[in-house]
């Protein structure tokens, strides 16, 4: 569905991405892992158009958006929810959601908003407060809720748990999961490489810009180097 | 002297139509960062749009003030691409507009036949058309660009200096008067002896309504919420879809409206226009947008009435050569007191 062929992205001088390729199979989850500085964000930021890559080719659904701007990539339904939840602070958790429909045109929009608050409880309670008072949890619950209205054909969630209470994590892996049942198509960037090999079925190591491991999440869990490198010794 | 009520009454619907000027201004500032020196020209733009609409074309009032307000918001979006788009992103399509416009300027300015000068204008406009569409149709920018903060206010005096220049050469730079006819003139009298204007009540009642049809097109529409969620963070905005471009152009619109809209109703109201009557109220709109809190569209509503206020009584009871300087004097209290203004805080856009 999604296929990254040898891209390479430099900020300035500095080679970010230097010749990485993966695929995303329509209806499966693949998880992207790799240590801080690896490349994850600047490999979302590049399949959504907002950094361009000097070389190499992004496909979409047997379509070329190398270089597109980045509501153009959205707009085809490959949709990023980005490091750090990014939601509009001013505006209310209602209107975030809202915003998130803003390229749809169709009539199930009031519906698409009753079930992401079935998803998130705590959303609907809050759904007239401001969205930056919310808990960083909450935000995190906003900032995917608002990528489902939508409707993406891929989501790209980056870093999902970053910063966030153990338990939150496990609610944000929890939907994760229960999206996953429903068919959804997901590109996953985590460091939380245990919980992300757990949901993933497919995975991807980057390091240093390039894609330095890959295979089933299944065997990558038990992959010593993996063990030894992003699980720890428990593991 | 006159009485007081009849200087509240003056100061509220002069307030009136200075709020739809300022809240224009403060709207362009809430979304991108960047105060347009050429509101005020647009203001002027937007008088001479109806002015020509009703003594050239023979149209009624009412269909003059809504074709002004689409001119001027046109001519808005227009200085948009031309001014400001340039310094934030390169396209293929901006470098067609200018070269369209300089055809056009050279029709419009330039000594040529007839002909020759209507084949000019008219591709000019025609070009600077095709660059707007190639630009919205584009799929790649040529090149994101990060310009210090002061160019687009310089780029702003330049086009300014432009659309005056253009306003002179067309009406010249005597003062130009609608026939007297227009609207009826026999004043309703209130208690306490003030007397208002069949106009001035028209000016109040259009300036409101315009001011609540804004208000629910920020805070309730979809577009409204684009142009706040711009505001907050432009990146974000993109990543859900957002066509930044042409939310800008959005807004560069109704912000040019409200300014039309303030030039043909004090147009009207005062029976007198001229290319430079944007300067002065660029001044008090400036002022207004200050003490109402930078990018606060509300606290912009309710500075103007009291600016306007301020200049009507320091006019009434003191000496009409200190309403500037009343007004200049609550602009450096404000400055000194609370930079952020009395109702603001930041400077995104609230309804
Ligand atoms: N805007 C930028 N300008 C310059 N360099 C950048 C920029 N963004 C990222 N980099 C550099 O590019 C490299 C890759 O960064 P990237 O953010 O993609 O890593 P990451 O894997 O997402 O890391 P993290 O886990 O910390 O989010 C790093 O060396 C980083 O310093
Ligand atoms: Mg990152």
């Amino acid at each position: 569905m999604l296929s990254v062929n040898d891209i390479y992205t430099y900020y300035g001088a500095i080679a970010a991405l230097q010749g990485v390729t993966f695929e995303v199979p329509r209806g499966s989850v693949v998880a992207l892992v790799g240590a801080n500085g690896a490349g994850k964000s600047t490999t979302l930021n590049t399949i959504s158009g907002l950094v361009s890559p000097r070389k190499g080719t992004i496909t979409f659904e047997g379509r070329d958006v190398t270089g597109w701007r980045a509501d153009r990539v959205t707009a085809l339904g490959l949709v990023q929810v980005p490091e750090g939840r990014q939601i509009l602070a001013p505006l209310s958790v209602e209107e975030n959601l809202l915003l998130g429909a803003y390229t749809r045109r169709d009539s199930e929009i009031e519906q698409d908003l009753e079930n992401i608050y079935k998803l998130f409880p705590r959303l609907e309670e809050r759904r007239n407060q401001i969205a930056g008072s919310l808990s960083g949890g909450e935000q995190q619950m906003l900032a995917i809720g608002r990528a489902l209205m939508a409707r993406p054909k891929l989501l790209m969630l980056d870093e999902p748990s970053l910063g966030l209470a153990p338990l939150i994590v496990q609610e944000v892996f929890r939907v994760i999961g229960e999206l996953k049942e429903q068919g959804a198509t997901i590109l996953l960037v985590e460091q939380n490489a245990r919980k992300a090999l757990q949901v993933a079925d497919y995975a991807y190591v980057l390091e240093g810009g390039r894609i330095v491991q890959q295979g089933l999440a299944s065997e990558l869990r038990s992959d010593p180097r993996i063990v030894e490198a992003y699980l720890g010794r428990r593991a | 002297m006159e009485q007081l009520p009849q200087q509240l009454i003056n100061g509220i619907w002069q307030g009136a139509a200075l709020a739809l000027f300022a809240m224009g201004y403060t709207l362009v500032f809430g979304v991108l960062d960047i105060i347009n020196l050429a509101h005020g020209a647009t203001y002027m733009w937007g008088a001479f749009f109806a002015f020509v609409c009703i003594t050239r074309l023979d149209w009624p009032l009412w269909a003059a003030i809504p074709a002004a307000m689409i001119g001027a918001g046109l001519l808005a979006v227009v200085l948009d691409r031309l001014a400001f788009k340039p310094l934030r992103t390169l396209t293929s399509g901006g470098l067609v507009l200018w070269v369209g416009f300089i055809v056009l300027l050279l029709g419009l300015i330039g000594a040529w036949s007839p002909g020759l000068k209507w084949t000019l204008t008219l591709s000019g406009a025609a070009i600077m058309l095709g660059g707007i569409v190639q630009d919205y149709a584009a799929i790649r920018p040529l090149r994101v660009r990060h310009v210090p903060h002061l160019a687009p206010m310089i780029s702003s005096i330049g086009a300014s200096i432009i659309l005056i220049s253009l306003a002179q050469g067309i009406f010249g730079a005597q003062v130009s008067r609608f026939p007297p006819d227009i609207f009826p003139s026999k004043p309703y009298t209130l208690p306490g002896n003030a007397v208002i204007a069949p106009i001035q009540l028209l000016v109040l009642g259009i300036a409101l309504a315009l001011m609540v049809v804004l208000h629910l097109l920020i805070a309730r529409t979809q577009m409204g919420r684009a142009i706040r969620g711009i505001a907050w963070s432009e990146r974000t905005a993109r990543l859900l879809g957002i066509n930044v471009d042409l939310v800008v152009a959005q807004t560069f619109f109704l912000s040019g409206a409200l300014a039309g809209a303030a030039g043909v109703l004090l147009g009207l109201a005062f029976n007198r226009l001229d290319p430079f009557m944007g300067n002065e109220v660029e001044l008090a709109g400036l002022t207004v947008i200050i003490v109402g809190g930078m990018g606060s569209i509300g606290g912009a509503a309710v500075a103007a009435f009291l600016v306007g206020m301020l200049r009507v009584l320091s006019v009434g009871y003191i000496d009409s050569s200190f309403r500037d300087a009343f007004v200049f004097a609550l602009l450096i209290l404000v400055l000194l007191v609370r930079p952020s203004g009395i109702f603001g805080r930041g400077s995104s856009v609230r309804a």
